[in-house]
């Protein structure tokens, strides 16, 4: 957090107290994380759009209704709601679903390769898209430590809380996580680490 | 190659170990036998591209409605004390 940054337990006290903006800071600071993970988990953006924004009306009641006490850690806190709420879609829909996103999605258009060639951006683009594959292919229980620690930020040991493992196992996970996504990689030849660094 | 990705090197890599351990992990990458620097260097650059999934945004139209509900929420409360 920079000197300027308001911190996250300041503005939930802010919005508590009834300032409007308070809370429109966290949903703009956080919006894109939690995005992220929930669309990996449901793997369609318009499913993750819906659950996204109940996962903001669920904090937003919560909060309002004077439930919420856990000041300083709201990442983490918002993270799980939008986390169970994907799993749960996720578990209901019972399959994969059967849409996926085509290739001049808001997924990709978002993504800054200004200073690239159509080349390198067309190459960067279908490496993201493999990357976000191989990550929805993962075994849940590696899946789902890589999206707790990469993007809800907990740490290995809350993972392990969170999960009922110990940080050993979680390690473990996260590793094979990475070795997992590393060898798909290199199995599919993108060139890789020619055109991403 | 699971071994050149270890418990303490990921605790390494996530920002998670204690300044002794880091001293450690630093002195096996970088010391005169790095046999794990390459591999290192390899998962450095997986976390960099997880990290570039983050540009994944929702609609504008979606953010539009989270933001008013919350706006909503608070004018009520404000009516309720009032």
């Amino acid at each position: 957090m920079n000197k300027f940054e308001i911190a996250d337990s300041e503005l939930i006290t802010r919005y508590k107290n009834g300032d409007e903006s308070a809370f429109e800071i966290l949903v703009l600071k956080y919006k894109s994380r939690l995005f992220t993970t929930i669309q990996l988990i449901v793997k369609d953006q318009y499913v993750a759009e819906d659950l996204l924004q109940e996962t903001f009306i669920k904090a937003i009641d919560t909060i309002r209704s004077g439930k919420y006490n856990e000041e300083g850690k709201f990442l983490p806190w918002i993270s799980r709601i939008g986390y169970n709420m994907a799993i749960d879609h996720f578990r209901k829909q019972k399959r994969y679903p059967s849409l996926p996103m085509e290739d001049n999605s808001p997924f990709l258009n978002s993504m800054a390769f200004s200073e690239d060639s159509v080349e390198a951006i067309r190459i960067k683009n279908e490496t993201f898209t493999k990357l976000r594959e191989l990550i929805q292919r993962l075994p849940e229980a590696q899946r789902e430590v890589l999206v707790m620690r990469q993007y809800m930020k907990m740490s290995f040991q809350e993972i392990a809380e969170a999960t009922g493992v110990s940080i050993n196992t979680a390690l473990g996970r996260m590793r094979y996580a990475l070795i997992n996504l590393r060898k798909q990689l290199e199995k599919n030849s993108t060139p890789y680490d020619t055109i991403m660094f | 190659m699971t071994q050149l990705c270890s418990d303490d090197l990921l605790r390494y890599l996530y920002q998670e170990s204690s300044p002794s351990e880091r001293k450690a992990v630093e002195k096996r990458l970088f010391g005169a036998e790095n046999v794990e620097t390459e591999s290192f260097y390899e998962f450095v650059q997986l976390k960099s591209d997880l990290d570039k999934l983050l540009t994944a945004e929702p609609r504008r139209s979606v953010v539009d409605r989270i933001m008013a509900y919350s706006r909503r929420s608070a004018r009520k409360e404000k009516i309720k004390v009032g």
